[in-house]
């Protein structure tokens, strides 16, 4: 890394600053006389775009455990649903779920969690900021700690301010840390899918 | 070997995806939210060699300053850091940052050459997600220019958590005034957008008004008495020298704004008694009359795009505000509110008008859509007037007038919500500013 440094260090070329984009590399020369007084502005910057993140930082990377992925809280004896039970339950052959066994309050208490923690400052002051909606896909395990990345589903690929909407999403998501799930309901967790709509609800001034 | 690598590989694939599956999904709506600045952790930048520790603390300092300004960012303080950086190549230990709430990381290092040299590199990281946000970033260059690598690297930042592009590596020109009000003198000075690096441009001896950057942001424009009446003045700020810009001419010029390539420029020219906008071609200086309406037509300010002008008349009965082409002609009204409007300014974005209005007896400072809807008045006040703005469409700065016989003017900021009202730093009073693009 070190080593890598230096020898961007050593091929630093004086050139316009405006060519910084292109070339990575670039400075500003700049005789500047104002009247009544002479000021000498002269400077230069040269820049490298790659000071890559040391190995030892990558290797530590791993997202933080949530406390509660680390209890070891014993699973509930949980009675066998049927269908008759409860008809929202999903399929019972197999397949995937849709994990619409969560009620309406379960899932709103989700949605508050993460609300609260949901700073969309630097979306809902952009102009035309509704449009700035995303989803993002994350699993949770039973316990509803966050395993893993949490990934863009719409868009796919966010640029510009659709990436600052994601951001947002994720910094709450992180922040949230636990998700409250039954976990006696998903003992093999979930993947939540989480829309962002910057232009619902109250919003909240800290 | 190879074909039991290939068939784990595959597996692999397969397996991910499969897995990924066999948990139950849920979508959620996550609605509501909340506004508040992001804390940023910005320890002391490391000192690389003696000698530069002076500057590592300065040009953390300014970074700080330039982003907390934004009202965008608050500072995590230094005292609540539960660990330090001491060597910038080495991984942050992002739970220490975690714990005292920060939510991106910079750390940067600053080192200093016995030749006057310095160099700033820095990283940024989103401490929550645990990774860097971009690359590491270095500048070099005369250790003199250390506050402009500062705002450069607040740049950097600002535009990767924003989105936005930065605006702290910028000057603003403006009318510095002294003295009484009934005697006040008014002399033109430049400053870096923070308010440091004040320089003089003129002297007192002749009222000036309304200064504009070119947008090269080496030359300005403004209107001067010094010939006993209004009249425009272009001046070179590298070398300083200063002309006349249609020569002597017995009427009286004022509101010159550049065109956003540099060429022409755009002012009212008042003729006998009636008030009208003309376009100079500044190669020829040649003159094109754009209005020809019996109203006062005053303070043009073309679209980024060069092709259509706003600008502030009477000819409906009250002062409102119109667009027409760049080459006259076309002209339609925009505004629609009750109270009179003036100033319009063309945000750099293209989305937006900045300007004054004025209504039940107090002046605000307000923005609309360029087809007059979504008017939002961002300020109210005795007097606010000439907003300028940001080069990023974000910010937009103005002069304040208190009431009284010791009323006086100073420079504000404020950004499209409202909320981060500000007053620039000067060493004086301050009116008319007007704000640089970035600088090259």
């Amino acid at each position: 890394m070190i080593k890598r440094f230096s020898r961007h260090v050593l091929h630093s070329l004086v050139l316009p600053v405006s060519l910084m984009a292109v070339s990575g590399e670039s400075s500003i020369a700049q005789e500047t006389c104002y009247l009544p007084i002479c000021i000498n502005l002269e400077f230069s910057i040269s820049i490298q775009i790659d000071i890559s993140p040391p190995d030892t930082q990558r290797q530590n990377a791993a997202p933080i455990e949530p406390e509660l992925a680390n209890e070891q809280v014993a699973p509930q004896a949980v009675e066998p649903l049927t269908e008759e039970h409860n008809p929202e339950l999903g399929q019972m052959d197999g397949g995937v779920p849709n994990a619409d066994a969560l009620t309406g309050t379960e899932k709103a208490a989700i949605g508050d969690i993460l609300a609260g923690y949901w700073n969309k400052g630097l979306i809902t002051s952009q102009p035309e900021y509704e449009q700035y909606v995303v989803r993002v896909a994350v699993k949770v395990n039973r316990f509803g700690a966050i395993e893993g990345e949490v990934r863009p589903v719409e868009p796919a690929d966010p640029t510009g301010i659709f990436r600052i909407a994601f951001d947002a999403a994720r910094r709450a998501i992180f922040q949230a840390g636990t998700i409250p799930l039954p976990s006696d309901r998903y003992p093999e967790g979930m993947e939540l899918i989480l829309r962002f709509d910057p232009a619902s609800g109250e919003v909240g001034l800290n | 070997m190879r074909s039991l690598k290939f068939l784990l590989t595959v597996l692999a694939l397969l397996g991910g995806p499969l897995m990924a599956q066999d948990r139950p999904t849920l979508e959620i709506d996550v609605t509501g939210g909340v506004v508040e600045a992001i804390p940023v952790a910005v320890p002391r930048f490391i000192a690389e060699n003696q000698g530069a520790e002076r500057l590592a603390s300065d040009i953390a300092e300014v970074v700080v300053a330039d982003l907390v300004s934004t009202g965008l960012f608050r500072e995590i303080p230094g005292t609540a850091y539960i660990s330090g950086v001491t060597n910038f190549n080495a991984a942050p230990v992002f739970a220490d940052w975690r714990a005292v709430n920060a939510q991106a990381l910079l750390t940067g290092a600053v080192s200093t050459s016995s030749d006057g040299r310095l160099v700033v590199k820095f990283r940024l990281f989103d401490v929550l997600a645990q990774l860097p946000i971009g690359e590491g970033v270095q500048y070099a260059g005369a250790a003199t220019g250390w506050r402009r690598m500062a705002h450069k690297v607040a740049d950097t930042i600002y535009s990767r958590i924003t989105g936005e592009t930065g605006y702290f590596d910028s000057r603003i020109v403006f009318v510095s005034e002294t003295g009484p009000k009934n005697d006040r003198r008014r002399r033109l000075a430049v400053m870096d957008y923070d308010g440091a690096n004040l320089r003089y441009l003129t002297d007192d001896s002749a009222i000036v008004l309304a200064p504009r950057f070119s947008p090269n942001t080496r030359d300005i424009i403004y209107t001067s008495y010094e010939t006993g009446l209004p009249q425009v003045f272009l001046m070179n700020l590298e070398s300083g020298r200063r002309s006349q810009l249609l020569g002597n001419t017995e009427n009286m010029s004022t509101a010159p704004r550049f065109s956003p390539d540099g060429a022409k420029v755009v002012m009212s020219i008042i003729d006998g008694t009636n008030t009208d906008i003309y376009q100079i071609d500044l190669n020829s200086r040649r003159s094109t009359r754009l209005t020809t309406d019996g109203g006062i037509d005053i303070t043009p300010s073309y679209s980024p795009d060069g092709s259509q002008i706003v600008f502030a008349s009477d000819r409906g009965g009250s002062q409102q505000l119109y667009i027409m082409s760049a080459t006259g002609g076309n002209v339609h009204r925009i505004s629609s509110g009750d109270g009179t409007y003036g100033t319009p300014v063309w945000s750099p974005r293209g989305d937006m008008i900045a300007f004054t209005k004025i209504k039940g007896g107090k002046f605000h400072i307000g923005v609309m859509r360029v087809d007059g809807t979504h008017e939002t008045l961002l300020t109210a006040s005795f007097i606010d007037e000439a907003p300028t703005w940001s080069p990023n469409g974000r910010v937009l700065m103005f002069f304040r007038e208190t009431a009284g016989a010791n009323g006086a003017p100073q420079i504000y900021s404020v950004d499209l919500t409202g909320r981060n009202l500000r007053r620039v730093n000067t060493p004086g009073f301050a009116s008319a500013p007007d704000w640089s693009g970035v600088l090259h």
